[in-house]
């Protein structure tokens, strides 16, 4: 007769009664001594062996057995001389522990630098500045670093730049990365030092891949703005669009400014989404809005820990002006800033956040990345930072928010400025994480750290960001096909 | 802090050298090392230790209360009041920090389907990291305590450490306290480590995770099952199986560098997956599958429903909603109560049906081939529930993947499949049918290195899968559980 809990079928599954056991489960480490009593007054528990064979510490064996009792066989046995363990000292491991990761810190300084250097302002940076640089300069004169070099060379990967750059990102927004497996549920923060520089292979939508966009000499820093080639897809070519179906679309598509053509399925509007890890969940939203136009082909790439703060750390710039131009860019959506709040570098000083100088440089590299993109005749909806949940973040993107339309307002004829406020907040104008949609259920639209949004929140956003992008090109509706 | 990191390399490394050195002094010893693990907890966020704290005591006056009023071995009412008031708490934390969001949702748009328009108050909590996981670990510990398995409750000391035991703490696997409790109080020989072993454990879940899972993450399965609607069937059904393996070779890979810690400290814990693509039944796959969930899931409800005691109908109600309650136990959403469901729905048929081949006098080995094709791929398309971030979504994957819609047709066949993901998720499925007893030379081969070789190894190896694998980790998915 079965019991309740029959412990001696240990490592049988639910709906089955008859397995073998579990091994022993101190199987391979042996036992020098128990805690006597007077060492540990206070260990008195025991544990009851419903059948002996849970745990091989039974309290019947002989004294020597147990001071000195292997359990078990071993997992790696000589094959020759089963006597023989694979077992080292604490002494032995501790220093091949601290050796090898000595000497993986020497290989790897150039890495570590530069990710250190990818942290925020303050003095945990500077310590860990001050630690890998040192190491770098000596992994540089000792030849350490060349083997990861060689490595990253071989896969194909631009090797980190010998003259460090000297800072980093954020990070309010370094969320969900690239999973998208979050649900109701919670990504863990990542550290610093987990702060990838590319979050995804950029999506593709329709019938072209995004080839990496390949580091341009000229470019400032371009170094630092090429993404790692293992996110992307080996096999991708630049396809053309001729797999489109041809319609029978009687619209002029000859025109080739962006400005006043009407796109079409055989000549689509071709659309570039962009951001930081806020945009982990709208991204796909509007990839697949823009789909169910019929006329349009988007590339998703977002970075997750970026925005216009850092340049040092992730140049959106330089790496906008390599990637529009290969894909033919006319539409740049964009959602930046909610990384930026933080210090930066201004002629090698630290600029506070909050200073009037932090501000006339935020302000001027909003400016000249509008102007950048207009001057290629592109156009721009500029996504502002939606309301957040921490009162002193949505006091900061407010602000930055206040920044992009004045600097917007330069542009009337080619940027749009897309207020996401006040679909993403409650009746009262506050920060909310559910909405109810139109069929009076109740979604969550951000994610439980009251950043970024949750895919149903891409799906309230994408409509309006398709509408903003209709405000500047004549895109045919869904319904109009 | 994650483990495949500079920051937790450091700290393990701090914590073997306490680990060992403070062994002898038994008290100081399980000070330090609980002290530890809350550091270790905390680094994710310092509020979280003050939960695990409260865990600690709550569960640790539990036990003494039922352990007080539990006289002998008979029950009594007093007994079991303290053991229900043990068990609602913990499930009352668990269910405010995990699902009060997902029920109160739920509940409210069904009934405001009726008409009304309710909106009662939401939580906004940041999920804590692992506490499903010692939430189990809790409540096993005091219905053992209840049950007798346990004689006596762990005094505090012993169990604030093993609670909060970090190698352990966020993602299991779940080791129950007569498991833990002699390996605390006996002394392991601090100059017969089964370092080789641990080591390999190590190196091995590194490349797991950081390699295997990560890229099959990024190059397929993210971008291809985030958009299915873009993406031809074959590539979807790519990523569907890519996904089977990274999901494994992401949790199974930390589960290995769990055990390879815990070895390096003196403790073995039990086994979390045994090949589990091998298995040729779904029950048999859950005896493979993180074996520490459905041994708990046996033990602590398939068994106190009555198990298979109570004959058809009630072994399969007991089936079902054992696997809808682990189904939930993974995350509060629809998608995994029906993954659940339908893991329990296959149990059930499998058990309904028994052994009906034994009658077809078919071979052997094409018995087996078959069994194990229906079960893998029952588990490879039910993990598309477990990875959608909806129904919907899920419903869409399965539609692309039968082809049950059209893709576009300016959808080419392949974008993001490579020969690489494709030979690397074949090569993971095959690995499962090699023995485990073929690493043992490569084990042995290991621990026969002079130190300091092994340090070097031990530094490539770190090197060679940071160069390997994308900049940056990705959360492990079973984090969020």
């Amino acid at each position: 007769m079965k019991t309740f809990l029959d412990l001696s079928d240990t490592n049988a599954g639910i709906g089955d009664h008859a397995d073998r056991l579990s091994p022993p489960l101190s199987d391979g480490i042996s036992i020098v001594s128990d805690y006597p009593d007077d060492v540990s007054p206070d260990a008195t528990t025991e544990l009851v062996l419903p059948s002996n064979k849970l745990s091989p510490h039974d309290s019947r064996q002989s004294d020597l057995q147990r001071r000195r009792h292997h359990l078990g066989p071993l997992r790696a046995a000589d094959p020759a001389n089963p006597t023989r363990r694979d077992t080292a000292s604490a002494a032995t491991v501790s220093l091949v522990m601290i050796g090898a990761l000595l000497l993986a810190a020497l290989l790897n300084a150039d890495v570590m630098y530069r990710e250190a250097s990818a942290s925020e302002l303050g003095p945990k940076r500077d310590i860990a500045l001050g630690f890998w640089g040192p190491l770098q300069d000596i992994a540089n004169d000792t030849k350490f670093s060349a083997p990861r070099r060689s490595l990253d060379t071989a896969l194909g990967r631009p090797a980190p730049p010998s003259e460090p750059s000297p800072l980093s990102p954020p990070d309010f927004a370094a969320g969900p990365a690239s999973q998208r497996t979050t649900r109701t549920t919670e990504t863990p923060p990542l550290g610093p030092t987990e702060i990838p520089d590319t979050s995804s292979p950029p999506m593709t939508l329709g019938s072209r891949a995004v080839s990496p966009p390949t580091p341009t000499g000229g470019a400032p820093r371009a170094k630092n703005a090429v993404p790692r080639s293992g996110a992307q897809p080996s096999t991708s070519q630049p396809s053309t669009a001729t797999s489109a179906p041809q319609t029978s679309d009687p619209a002029n598509t000859t025109t080739t400014q962006p400005t006043g053509r009407i796109p079409t399925a055989s000549d689509p509007l071709r659309v570039l989404v962009i951001g930081d890890s806020t945009m982990d969940g709208v991204g796909a939203s509007v990839l697949r809005e823009l789909g169910e136009s019929g006329a349009a082909t988007a590339e998703l790439d977002y970075r997750i820990s970026t925005g216009l703060a850092r340049p040092d750390y992730f140049d959106w710039p330089s790496h906008l002006a390599a990637l529009t131009a290969e894909l033919d860019t006319e539409v740049v959506v964009l959602m930046l800033g909610a990384n930026d709040a933080q210090p930066f570098l201004v002629d090698d000083e630290p600029t506070a956040y909050g200073t009037d100088l932090w501000f006339s440089t935020y302000r001027e590299r909003v400016h000249d990345l509008l102007q950048q993109l207009t001057d290629a005749n592109m156009q721009v909806v500029w996504i502002g930072q939606s309301v957040m949940r921490d009162q002193e973040y949505n006091t900061k993107m407010t602000t930055l928010n206040q920044i992009f339309q004045e600097e917007i307002a330069a542009f009337p004829a080619s940027v749009v400025f897309l207020d996401s406020r006040p679909v993403m907040s409650d009746t009262d104008g506050n920060y909310t994480t559910y909405l109810v949609d139109d069929g009076g259920q109740r979604q969550q639209v951000r994610r439980n750290d009251g950043v970024h949004f949750t895919p149903e929140g891409g799906d309230v956003l994408a409509p309006l960001i398709v509408e903003a992008i209709r405000d500047l090109v004549p895109l045919p509706k869904p319904e109009d096909r | 802090m994650l483990f495949p990191t500079v920051a937790f390399a450091t700290f393990f490394c701090v914590a073997f050298l306490a680990n060992w050195l403070l062994r002898p002094h038994h008290r100081l010893w399980r000070l330090v090392m609980t002290l530890l693990s809350l550091f270790f907890y905390g680094w994710w966020d310092y509020r979280f230790v003050a939960l695990l704290a409260l865990a600690i005591v709550l569960n640790h006056l539990s036990a003494q209360a039922v352990h007080r009023w539990t006289p002998g071995r008979g029950p009594s009412i007093a007994g079991q009041a303290a053991l229900v008031a043990g068990i609602t708490a913990n499930l009352a934390i668990l269910a405010v920090f995990k699902y009060y969001g997902f029920f109160v949702t739920s509940a409210t748009n069904m009934v405001n389907r009726t008409g009304l328009n309710l909106a009662p108050p939401l939580l906004e909590v940041t999920l804590p990291i692992g506490i499903s996981f010692y939430t189990f670990q809790a409540i096993s510990y005091i219905i053992d305590v209840h049950r007798g398995t346990l004689r006596r409750p762990m005094v505090f000391l012993d169990f604030a450490f093993y609670l909060s035991f970090f190698p352990q703490l966020v993602a299991g696997p779940i080791v129950r306290a007569t498991e833990m409790v002699d390996q605390i109080r006996r002394r392991p020989d601090p100059r017969s480590i089964p370092a080789s072993e641990a080591l390999w454990l190590i190196t091995l879940g590194l490349f797991k995770k950081v390699v295997i899972s990560s890229y099959l993450a990024k190059q397929l399965v993210d971008p291809v099952l985030g958009l299915p609607s873009q993406h031809s069937g074959l590539e979807v059904t790519a990523a569907v199986y890519a996904y089977s393996i990274q999901i494994y070779a992401d949790f199974s890979g930390y589960t290995d560098m769990a055990i390879g810690c815990a070895l390096l400290l003196g403790f073995r814990f039990p086994q979390n997956f045994n090949a589990p693509y091998r298995a040729q039944s779904v029950s048999d796959f859950w005896r493979r599958w993180h074996m520490s969930l459905s041994r708990w899931l046996r033990d602590y409800l398939y068994l106190p429903l009555g198990g298979n005691r109570g004959g058809k109908w009630l072994t399969y109600r007991n089936l079902l909603l054992t696997m809808l309650l682990g189904g939930l136990w993974h995350g509060a959403a629809f998608t995994f109560i029906v993954w659940g469901l339908a893991h329990g729905l296959m149990m059930s048929l499998e058990r309904a049906m028994g052994e009906w081949w034994k009658s077809l006098g078919v071979m052997p080995w094409a018995i087996a081939t078959f069994r194990w094709l229906i079960t893998f791929n029952f588990v490879t398309m039910a993990w598309v529930l477990f990875r959608a971030e909806s129904l919907a979504h899920a419903l869409e994957i399965y539609q692309v993947m039968f082809s049950f819609a059209a893709a576009p047709a300016s959808v080419p066949f392949v974008q993001q499949l490579t020969v690489v993901a494709v030979v690397l998720t074949l090569a993971a499925v095959g690995s499962h049918f090699v023995p485990p007893t073929a690493t043992r030379w490569w084990r042995w081969e290991i621990s026969r290195l002079n130190p300091a070789m092994l340090a070097v190894l031990l530094a490539v190896t770190l090197t060679a899968a940071d160069a390997l694998g994308p900049q940056g980790v990705a959360p492990f998915i079973y984090f969020q559980f």
